[in-house]
């Protein structure tokens, strides 16, 4: 790219003026069609759109006019602002935020509250030593602050220092079990591959929460994703569905609602309800996924216009700080970028965030690249918890069957389909075939 | 290389990016983009269902040999809060706690315990028609629930739960909120019927769970607009016309778990005569209220305090939240420790309070610092510096305060074993709202002077809480030294306390409650209707950064 940019910058531009085309006729079609969600929303009326987030801030900031020098008010303002974006998915605040921080630190440099915004805000952006530096120097001033071990926890588990993590995230939940806790321990369990005992931590949060509210909403969704992720497409629609009769807006469900139309085969009414998600909230994960729900379907210009808005995203989360070289190495090694490239990538977004995550973006980047043996290496180091994820092992049954092994590619082919027979709808027809050329021999 | 294709390479590199970023906006032109991975779980989330924002303790004026306990719950409740409205967490116990003799460990405890049901497996529903009584078949997402007295503490040290509990209420039925006049027509007369009154253990006990008007009334606004109270507008540092207050918590409900007790299961040691003030230690209780939550361990098979698919709860509980006295935690505890005290038991209080093990030196010192210098007592020279000086503001370490909020007043409220261990070792210090229940009812409901003790009426705050007490008024004049003629009166007339002027007129210039309590239990007046309310939402966004709401 930087070859490009310095040697050809036109070819940028004539790509960039073809990208700006396809953005207008897309959103040409986006308007005409009629967007036919296939969730029922024909119940109350949906409740007024949250803005709680919005509203905080409006109000810290016209009290931070009659009191510009207020340190307190400038962390809760940052902090606020971080809320915002889990409701509104937009990465322009996180600049603000942090300049909201930075003044409040400027003001008093051991405020907690700053503190642990920063190191909120270094999550939010995948900078994960950066918050665990963070929230080690909050913890050293407040031990008290149950938020300061959600900090720590989470750049720990990113950080593939999954005992420390496990450890941290017990602290937390001893100290106060809560939404924010419980669905911690949830995840710590999760990668342990405890599918039961996760969901019964992820219940937990979801019950501590009030209706409709954000963090909430997003408990039901996690929720909704474990009975997803082990294959029970019942409970994950009735999970869906619970948190949509709360917030029929709540754009998160809705995709989790897409997936499982996907999955059930109902691929008109999965698309639809894909194009209303990514009109709204356009995430890089639901974009892939139409994407690859379009190229299941044999319709790869429709999938290549999603993946060139994945590429164009990342400019944009970029600017806003963030740092997604694990996303992008992993989304271009599923989708045909230059293999050296994508192994670069994967190779430095591992050296910052050695986690299993990482070691399975590795590995699927040095097996796009033909370089088994190590793939397989990252393969196993990935799957080292036991976590009970599909694609993991989907992964490490295409590795071993490259390097020859077809018992250990049966065995792990198997696996994948036996934790979520429907775990993407590009790779599970793939992996059944493949068991089934297999199994033939 | 010819210079129009180097005009056009530069001119690429600028249009690029925009093109890029046009498209974008052309996209996306509802929403935003953004991307994350990682699992990013709330981190400073509001926890409504745990959160406590007021209690109430009063020698009930209609049935003067009982005592209403009332705790609310889920502040800043909007009215129309549907389509699911308001709920407690089915895996919390919602406790008030009874101090019978001032060792700072709870001798009675009142627990509820909630279980959500759907009614029809095909929607979540609140409600699929009127609901116009208990047995609706319309009332759809419901809540039933168990309260349990425990003689002692509901849980031990480590937060296993009792087993030893006498059930009062089994299996009740909270009534739904108060959605509207087709949902829940003739709320109150609806309500009504789910008044339980007790029978066997519960004979002279009455209870009530559910929705109500939030009584709590303050002009919060004002206060967090630097320190302002409207009426006094005219003397701040930044002058505004006066005005009088605005009552912040108008217009929103909470959820109350109320329970009226005989006084003779409460305070069995009071003689039955005993005169109230200057009576019987034995008359004083200590009442707070607690909420836990279960334990779990992260991961399955660490530890055996887990029991995957037994009972929530089977690996102990924890104290998330606790609340007595009014204004402790958004005045009196310092920003840093608002965690820590949710979590504390009273009996750890003293520790706090000096700095032992729990606790560091500089914890104590800081805590110390905020009760007997509070900040407030500071702000009122620095915010209407024409009016307070030093000359009429206390000087000095506020004892005085140190008693209204840890020992209760000798003689008026003070339990046996409570009181100033710096100045009797044996004497115990903690954080409770102290009633004495040999003080006759002065009024009848809601009718006593809304400045309770500092208007010579001592059936009302600090002498537990009425609704009806402005215990922002009351804590306002009391940081500001104004105690009023009563309670400066030399004793035994009155306690000996300052009256300086002008802390003795202060007032956020709200004097009571934008609802009116009903006459009989449960008290507490009838919720907003969902219908008729709509707010900007803009307290409830705010709560959990100002107040009781504890910033977790």
């Amino acid at each position: 790219m930087r070859v490009l940019v310095r040697q050809r910058p036109e070819i940028l531009l004539i790509a960039s003026v073809l990208i700006f085309i396809i953005a207008l006729v897309l959103r040409g079609t986006m308007r005409s069609a009629p967007v036919n969600v296939a969730v029922d929303t024909s119940g109350p009326a949906p409740a007024p759109v949250e803005l709680s987030a919005k509203d905080t801030v409006a109000a810290l900031q016209a009290r931070l006019k009659s009191n510009p020098d207020d340190v307190n008010t400038y962390a809760q303002l940052g902090l606020a602002l971080l809320q915002q974006v889990r409701e509104t998915a937009d990465p322009n605040l996180y600049n603000q935020a942090g300049q909201a921080f930075d003044e409040a630190l400027k003001r008093d440099p051991q405020h907690v509250d700053a503190l642990i915004g920063k190191g909120s805000l270094a999550l939010s952006r995948h900078h994960f030593a950066e918050a665990l530096k963070m929230g080690q120097q909050a913890q050293q001033l407040n031990r008290y602050r149950p938020a300061i071990y959600g900090i720590i926890g989470d750049a720990q588990n990113e950080l593939g220092q999954y005992e420390a993590a496990s450890n941290t995230v017990q602290t937390m939940v001893d100290m106060r079990p809560d939404l924010s806790s419980y669905s911690r321990a949830s995840y710590v369990r999760e990668l342990h591959g405890d599918t039961a005992g996760a969901i019964q931590a992820m219940r937990m949060a979801v019950q501590a929460g009030m209706p409709g509210t954000e963090n909430a909403l997003w408990t039901q969704y996690q929720l909704g994703n474990l009975y997803f992720n082990s294959g029970d497409l019942v409970q994950a629609e009735q999970t869906f569905d619970e948190a949509l009769a709360t917030r029929p807006d709540y754009i998160y469900a809705l995709a989790g609602m897409a997936r499982i139309r996907a999955a059930q085969g109902r691929t008109s009414e999965a698309i639809a309800t894909y194009k209303t998600v990514v009109e709204r909230l356009p995430l890089p994960q639901f974009v892939i996924e139409l994407g690859e729900l379009y190229e299941s379907l044999g319709q790869t210009r429709d999938a290549q216009a999603q993946y060139d808005l994945v590429r164009a995203m990342e400019q944009l989360n970029e600017s806003a700080g963030m740092n997604v070289d694990m996303e992008m190495a992993l989304f271009d090694a599923d989708h045909g970028a230059d293999p050296a490239q994508t192994l670069n990538r994967a190779r430095t977004a591992y050296a910052q965030r050695p986690s299993i995550y990482g070691a399975d973006a590795l590995a699927w980047a040095l097996y796009q690249h033909g370089d088994y043996a190590e793939a397989q290496r990252y393969s196993t180091e990935a799957l080292r918890l036991g976590t009970r994820d599909a694609a993991l092992h989907f992964r490490a049954g295409m590795i071993a069957n490259a390097l020859g092994d077809h018992a250990a590619a049966k065995t792990q082919l198997h696996q994948a389909l036996a934790i979520n027979p429907s775990f993407s709808v590009r790779y599970a027809p793939q992996a059944r075939a493949l068991l089934a050329q297999l199994s033939a021999k | 290389m010819s210079s129009s294709r180097r005009i056009f390479r530069q001119l690429s590199l600028v249009l690029t990016p925009l093109f890029l970023i046009t498209s974008m906006a052309i996209m996306f032109s509802g929403g935003q983009v953004g991307a994350s991975s990682h699992r990013e779980a709330p981190l400073i989330s509001k926890d409504p269902a745990a959160d406590n924002t007021d209690v109430y303790a009063f020698v009930s004026p209609d049935a003067p040999n009982t005592v209403t306990l009332v705790a609310n719950w889920i502040p800043f409740e909007e009215p129309g809060g549907g389509p699911n409205f308001y709920h407690f967490d089915d895996n919390a116990l919602y406790n008030i706690k009874i101090d019978t003799n001032g060792d700072a460990i709870p001798d009675i405890t009142y627990e509820w315990r909630f279980k959500t049901q759907i009614k029809k497996g095909d929607t979540f529903l609140y409600n699929t028609g009127p609901i116009t009584a208990p047995d609706s078949g319309t009332f759809n997402y419901t809540q039933h629930y168990t309260v349990t007295e425990f003689m002692g503490d509901n849980t031990d040290s480590s937060g296993a739960r009792a087993s030893n509990g006498s059930v009062l209420f089994a299996n009740e039925l909270m009534p739904p909120d108060n959605i509207g006049p087709r949902s829940t027509p003739n709320y109150e007369a609806l309500a009504a019927n789910f008044i339980n009154i007790g029978t066997g253990d519960a004979a002279g006990y009455k209870e009530f769970t559910g929705q109500r008007e939030d009584p709590f009334y303050v002009d919060v606004n004002s206060i967090f607009d630097l320190g302002g109270l409207r009426p006094f507008n005219g003397l701040h540092l930044i002058p505004l016309s006066a005005s009088p207050g605005l009552d912040s918590t108008a217009g929103y409900n909470v959820h109350a778990t109320i329970i009226q007790v005989p006084i003779s299961e409460l305070a069995p040691n009071c003689p039955a005569n005993d005169p109230g003030v200057g009576g019987s230690p034995n008359c004083a209780i200590g009442v707070w209220s607690t909420a836990d939550r279960p334990r779990i361990t992260t991961r399955v098979g660490l530890s055996t305090l887990t029991n995957p698919g037994g009972e929530e709860g089977s690996g102990g509980y924890v104290q998330v939240s606790r609340l007595g006295m009014p204004l402790t935690n958004e005045v009196v505890i310092p920003l840093a420790l608002k965690d820590a005290f949710n979590a504390l038991k009273p009996e750890l209080d003293q520790k706090l309070f000096t700095g032992a093990a729990p606790f560091t030196p500089e914890i104590g010192a800081l805590v110390q610092r905020s009760i007997l210098r509070p900040e407030l007592q500071s702000l009122y020279k620095v915010l209407y510096p024409s009016a307070f000086n030093d000359s009429n503001l206390p000087q000095g370490d506020r004892n005085d305060l140190f008693t209204i909020f840890l020992t209760g007043i000798p003689g008026v409220n003070q339990q046996a074993q409570s009181g100033d261990p710096r100045a009797n070792p044996s004497k115990i210090a903690s954080e409770q709202l102290r009633l004495n229940v040999a003080i006759k009812p002065t009024a009848g409901v809601c009718q006593g002077k809304r400045l309770g003790a500092l208007d010579g009426d001592f059936a009302g705050f600090p002498n537990g809480r009425r609704l009806e007490d402005d215990v922002i008024d009351i804590s306002l004049r009391a940081v500001a030294g104004g105690y009023g003629p009563v309670l400066s009166a030399a004793p035994p007339a009155g306690l000996g306390l300052p009256n300086f002027t002008p802390g003795n007129l202060l007032g956020d210039g709200v004097d009571k409650d934008d609802r009116p309590c009903l006459s009989s239990f449960p008290y507490v007046g009838t919720p907003h209707p969902g219908y008729d309310r709509i707010h900007a939402n803009i307290w409830t966004s705010l709560f959990p950064l100002i107040s009781n709401g504890k910033p977790s």
